[in-house]
């Protein structure tokens, strides 16, 4: 049940804070990419729909000009401006929450942007991204040879935040016993690793998406789990669900108060 | 001491609110935190953001709370020591008129490797030609396949055109010459992270191409052709490729590290920011030279005199050699630092 650690690149600053980037891994990484990808075919895509406009106005010559070189400043300088523009984030990056970031913890600057995307043309050879990953998955900080020569490392940015509270399966408003033992709540706080957290927040956010022996299997095994690391005395459990359990332990971890709403119709 | 974290949680998320907004604020519109006083607020929501980082680290609790207050501070951490910001069209002037000729003369011993190894590959090209000129055939790539017929045979063709023909294709043929060369560039500089040795061949290629060539027109008498169809582009396209070959080695020599005390992260650090502006000043270059070609370099006599496209050459390489020698001159007399001293961040 405990989810794999992830890597971090630890920053200790001059003025004496240290830090952590949450290091995204070469499949996070590869499936951002392949977005990026399909996003620059359909803009050369796009070039091709559009360019014969030119055939018309300026001629033949004209329109295959512009389709050779339009074509090859989108693959080139794709990854250059977006990632200059959005602080070192690609549509694909943005829809999976990473992001470029400066190896020392500094503000990205657009010349490491155009280093490591410029030696993307040695990260891809012989195919397939083979030399970049191959570097990436020997080196601590994750980086293809384009990072390594940038300075750069590919963080994720999602913060440990925030899917909606869940709602609760009970329309009744009543009292969360964790929030009776705010001691015990601090410690199921330190023995939960966020990855978990947001696991949990997932599995009661999306419960009506789930069939019901699925749903309840999950639940079951997720409790096991949280019993394993601590539990409350049963005489302040009885008469709860599994999922009402599990709303409370969601909201002891996060804080936050949990949304009160009908319970599903089914 | 004992932290009730819930309650210094609590205490002080709102301020973590407003260094998070002031942070998206600043990423939104791009620009520097306006006022001394706006900076200073930053400031002080970052000290007392990563203060509360440290007391809840040390209280061993609260770890996705932990998370979400890191990322915030190496947000802020990274936006104030971020260096200032320019305006875009003054940063493109400053890069013009200064980086971009500055960072060609900081790293002038590997411009000269460029053109060491160039001229080894014209005369290797060369010399294989002065055995045999048949070997052209083999030499000259079928990419440049008009080359391989004799000198003087292309030299009567094409002067022979009729110059209503020559209108055709210039946007075609311009844009596939701008693609080849910005390709070979971007090649030329992202081999050199191979120690140099992928920037060298591609170089030592290159000349030799053009030793074949150039060796095979003047032994056929055609040199003041030859002068007239290279030197209009050439005089702007080869320092190109050599400048992305300066960017390669630069590269190489930051990997190789010989004669430095610096670690490899540091000297490739150290070395991005030039070796970008090189390959970037490249291919702005090639775009100018790709035009050139198009409509000038293949434009011959009777439509156009030898004399005017050697002359036009010819003012393209001054301008050149003047604005990558003498850029940046007069304003900033400090000397450039030496390759091992840390840039501030």
């Amino acid at each position: 049940m405990n989810p794999i650690p992830e890597p971090s690149l630890s920053i200790a600053t001059p003025d004496g804070v240290d830090f952590r980037l949450r290091l995204a891994g070469p499949l996070v990484r590869a499936t951002a990419y392949a977005i990026d990808l399909a996003i620059i075919s359909f803009l050369t895509y796009l070039v091709g729909i559009f360019a014969p406009i030119l055939a018309i106005t300026l001629g033949a010559d004209w329109m295959l000009g512009f389709t050779i070189l339009a074509g090859f400043l989108i693959q080139t300088t794709y990854g250059i401006i977006l990632e200059g523009l959005w602080h070192g984030r690609t549509v694909g990056k943005r829809i999976l929450g990473l992001r470029v970031a400066d190896d020392r913890g500094l503000r990205l600057r657009f010349s490491q942007v155009v280093v490591r995307n410029l030696l993307r043309v040695i990260d891809s050879l012989p195919a397939f991204y083979l030399v970049g990953g191959t570097t990436a998955l020997l080196n601590r900080r994750a980086q293809r040879l384009g990072d390594l020569a940038a300075g750069t490392v590919v963080i994720r940015t999602a913060t440990p935040e925030s899917p909606e509270p869940p709602a609760r399966a009970s329309g009744k408003s009543r009292h969360n016993p964790w929030l009776r033992r705010p001691d015990l709540a601090a410690r199921l706080r330190h023995l939960t690793d966020p990855a978990l957290t947001q696991l949990l927040l997932h599995l009661l956010q999306r419960r009506d998406t789930l069939n019901p022996e699925a749903r309840l299997a999950l639940h079951r095994e997720f409790l096991d789990h949280f019993n394993s690391l601590l539990h409350l005395p049963e005489d302040s459990l009885l008469g709860l669900t599994d999922e009402q359990r599990l709303q409370d332990i969601a909201e002891a971890l996060t804080h936050r108060p949990t949304i009160l709403t009908p319970p599903p119709i089914g | 001491m004992i932290l009730d974290s819930e309650r210094f949680i609590a205490r002080e998320r709102p301020h973590w609110r407003e260094l998070a907004t002031r942070l998206d604020a600043l990423d939104a519109s791009n620009a520097a935190a306006t006022t001394p006083e706006a900076m200073l607020d930053l400031h002080r929501l970052y000290s007392r953001a990563a203060s509360a980082l440290a007391r809840l680290r040390s209280a061993a609790a609260e770890p996705t709370t932990i998370a979400e207050l890191e990322s915030l501070v190496a947000r802020a951490y990274a936006e104030i020591h971020a260096t200032r910001r320019h305006r875009p069209a003054a940063t493109a002037w400053q890069w013009v008129a200064h980086g971009f000729p500055t960072a060609f003369r900081r790293h002038f011993s590997a411009f000269a490797a460029v053109l060491w190894i160039t001229l080894a590959g014209a005369v290797a090209g060369g010399a294989l030609i002065a055995i045999d000129r048949d070997h052209r055939q083999i030499v000259i790539p079928g990419l440049f396949s008009h080359l391989h017929e004799s000198p003087s045979e292309r030299v009567a063709r094409e002067e022979a055109r009729d110059p209503g023909d020559s209108q055709a294709a210039h946007a075609t043929f311009a844009a596939e010459l701008m693609q080849n060369n910005i390709q070979v560039t971007i090649n030329a500089f992202a081999l050199g992270i191979i120690f140099g040795i992928g920037t060298a061949l591609i170089l030592f290629y290159n000349g030799f191409i053009l030793g074949a060539v150039v060796f095979d027109y003047i032994a056929d008498g055609q040199t003041v052709f030859l002068l007239g169809w290279l030197l209009p582009h050439g005089s702007v396209e080869l320092p190109a490729i050599f400048l992305g070959g300066q960017a390669g080695f630069v590269l190489g020599r930051a990997m190789l590290g010989r004669g430095s005390r610096l670690g490899l992260r540091r000297r490739l650090r150290l070395v991005a920011a030039d070796t970008a502006t090189l390959v970037a000043g490249a291919a702005i270059l090639l775009v100018w030279a790709g035009i050139i070609e198009s409509w000038i370099s293949q434009t011959h006599e009777p439509a156009m005199p030898y004399a005017v496209k050697i002359a036009i050459g010819l003012v393209h390489l001054a301008a050149l050699t003047a604005w990558l020698t003498l850029g940046g001159r007069k304003k900033h007399t400090t000397p450039a630092p030496h390759p091992d001293q840390e840039a501030a961040p």
